[in-house]
């Protein structure tokens, strides 16, 4: 896969006015649908798919932007075959990007995160992006890592966990939660935030939004179209198996009064050495 | 994490890469590293200003593995560091092997409910760890090297604003020896009140559910929360009060040495993973522990 690291410097954009503004969205099967086998392998063949939940937020922290700077919401989606059913692009549309972009390709099922980073990089560039949000993590696998690859493939101000975003003059006036403090920043354009579930309280789709979305602009990108020729992952998965649940005793106290539940309660754990 | 890549190392070469005073980097000597690569101290740049700087070292150095502990500026660290030197991270590492002459990682998905191994295809394997990754490394006599590294300039420049401080949160819960969990079935500040009492009759600390810090509206909103997205606990007691039991919250507690619950729905899955549990509205069973508690200790 071809490396563009530092390669192509996009000029700094002066002006927050007219942004394009990408959302990088990723379709998961739905983590309740999990299948357990005997075996100790898992299966999501009959899950239903759905926007990974960390990303609505990002979708929400892309249109409050978009709708203070007059910019563009574009959503964009990368996986296999999977995520090009009517029904995703629909409700990723309802949410209020103005038009969605896919690439999709099945040698892309379970596609790593330097895979997945290198074709959203591709992609923000294709676009036009001034600005990428990324939900914070996937719900599927959580690597917390595709914003920050992204950015550092496209050499832009990269920034992860950031709670709040305002436009500024010329800037992104963002706030980033550390373990120990709170970061307010100044991010020059263009700019790769990765956001977190506090940013915002993403609203359900009213029944216009819904309605609308399935007019809204679908294009279909190949991997060629981003002039990418072949996929070389950098990891191998080896094995993905359930973990063995944990024994435990299974003890229900019980007792003819609370108090006497409680007691009882209390002597077990007592007993056990941890009280 | 110098523990475990010491361990790891099989009598190989450590080097830790600090950022702080140089008081720092000599202490960090010795706990046996090798060799220190000492960034400075931070001053008034964002540890992220660092990231170009540590990519050379990354990209000079080629190790077989970079540990990066897991913080927000870890995984911003991680993440930049494998683009630039062509692999993908492994986030919440759990342990990482040498076979067949090659480095796997194992790491949980899908919220806990499976375990992934990842084999790396490329020359290091960049693997974020928790505190619980390995046993922390003892002190040695040892003569490891400092070597001050140079500073390199970031392109861009993200500027800093201003520093806010943080209001307190129940971080103290990942450490806790008995931890409190409080889940969707409370409704109110008020009700979490009746977990607290109970948490400092413990001496113990009071954790969230999910739900209790995302929900709509969020009842604590901003708080970390048990969970494999969020803290990993590991105490000798935790009573998950009102939690359902969902797979994400029991991964991440089930290293506890006992877990109990307090459920009114008797059918509700925590009771499958916990050793007592207590069929009742915790508004009447909490404050009735909380006696029970006081009059046993």
């Amino acid at each position: 896969m071809t490396e563009f690291y530092y390669t192509k410097a996009k000029e700094r954009k002066e002006d927050i006015d007219n942004m394009n503004i990408v959302i990088c969205c990723k379709f998961v099967p739905c983590p309740q649908d999990i299948e357990k086998n005997i075996d100790g392998s898992v299966s999501f063949d009959r899950a239903t798919w759905e926007i990974s939940e960390f990303d609505l937020q990002a979708v929400e922290a892309g249109m409050v932007l978009a709708k203070a700077t007059g910019g563009k919401l574009i959503a964009v989606s990368v996986g296999s075959s999977r995520i090009e059913a009517s029904q995703l692009k629909k409700d990723l549309l309802s949410r209020g990007p103005d038009e969605l972009y896919l690439v999709s390709d099945d040698e892309l099922t379970d596609a790593d995160t330097g895979v997945i980073s290198t074709i959203l990089a591709k992609a923000a560039e294709k676009i036009g992006a001034d600005i990428v949000i990324c939900g914070e993590g996937s719900a599927d696998y959580y690597y917390q890592q595709t914003g920050c690859q992204i950015g550092e493939r496209l050499g832009w101000a990269t920034l992860n966990y950031i709670d709040s975003i305002e436009a500024g003059d010329g800037f992104l006036k963002v706030e980033r939660t550390l373990e120990s403090k709170i970061e307010v920043l100044e991010v020059p354009l263009p700019a790769v935030l990765s956001v977190t579930t506090n940013i915002n309280t993403p609203p359900r789709p009213n029944m216009r939004a819904i309605l609308s979305a399935s007019k809204k602009p679908v294009t279909m990108l190949s991997l060629s179209d981003l002039g990418i020729t072949s996929i070389a992952e950098n990891v191998k998965v080896v094995s993905t198996i359930a973990p063995r649940s944990v024994d435990r005793k299974n003890i229900v106290v019980s007792g003819d009064t609370m108090e006497v539940a409680a007691a009882e309660f209390v002597r077990c754990l007592k007993v056990d050495g941890v009280l | 994490m110098i523990g475990g890549a010491k361990k790891l190392s099989g009598g190989g070469k450590v080097t830790a890469i600090v950022l702080g005073t140089e008081d720092d980097a000599n202490n960090i000597c010795k706990l046996g590293t090798d060799t220190i690569c000492w960034l400075g101290e931070q001053g008034n740049r964002l540890v992220d200003d660092f990231i170009p700087t540590i990519i050379n070292l990354i990209q000079s150095r080629v190790p077989d593995v970079f540990l990066i502990g897991s913080s927000v500026c870890g995984r911003a660290i991680a993440g930049r560091v494998a683009a630039a030197i062509g692999t993908a991270a492994i986030v919440g590492t759990k342990e990482i092997r040498e076979i067949d002459g090659g480095i796997t990682a194992s790491h949980m998905i899908y919220g806990g409910d499976a375990v992934r191994i990842e084999k790396l295809l490329g020359k290091t394997l960049v693997a974020i760890v928790g505190a619980g990754f390995s046993d922390a490394a003892e002190p040695v006599t040892g003569n490891g090297v400092v070597e001050p590294v140079p500073f390199i300039e970031p392109v861009v420049k993200v500027k800093l604003i201003e520093t806010k401080e943080k209001p307190p949160s129940n971080s103290g819960v990942a450490t806790a020896k008995r931890v409190v969990g409080v889940g969707r079935g409370f409704s109110s500040k008020e009700e979490i009140e009746l977990a607290k009492e109970l948490a400092a009759e413990l001496d113990g600390e009071v954790g969230y559910s999910r739900p209790v810090t995302e929900g709509d509206p969020p009842l604590m909103k901003g708080e970390p929360y048990i969970g494999v997205s969020g803290i990993q606990i590991k105490p000798d007691l935790y009573l998950a009060v009102a939690i359902s039991g969902q797979t994400q919250h029991v991964i991440a507690s089930n290293e506890s040495k006992v877990v109990a619950c307090i459920n009114k729905d008797a059918n509700a899955l925590m009771f499958r993973h916990s050793d007592y549990g207590i069929v009742a509205d915790f508004k009447e069973a909490l404050p009735a522990l909380t006696k029970a508690i006081k009059a046993a200790r």
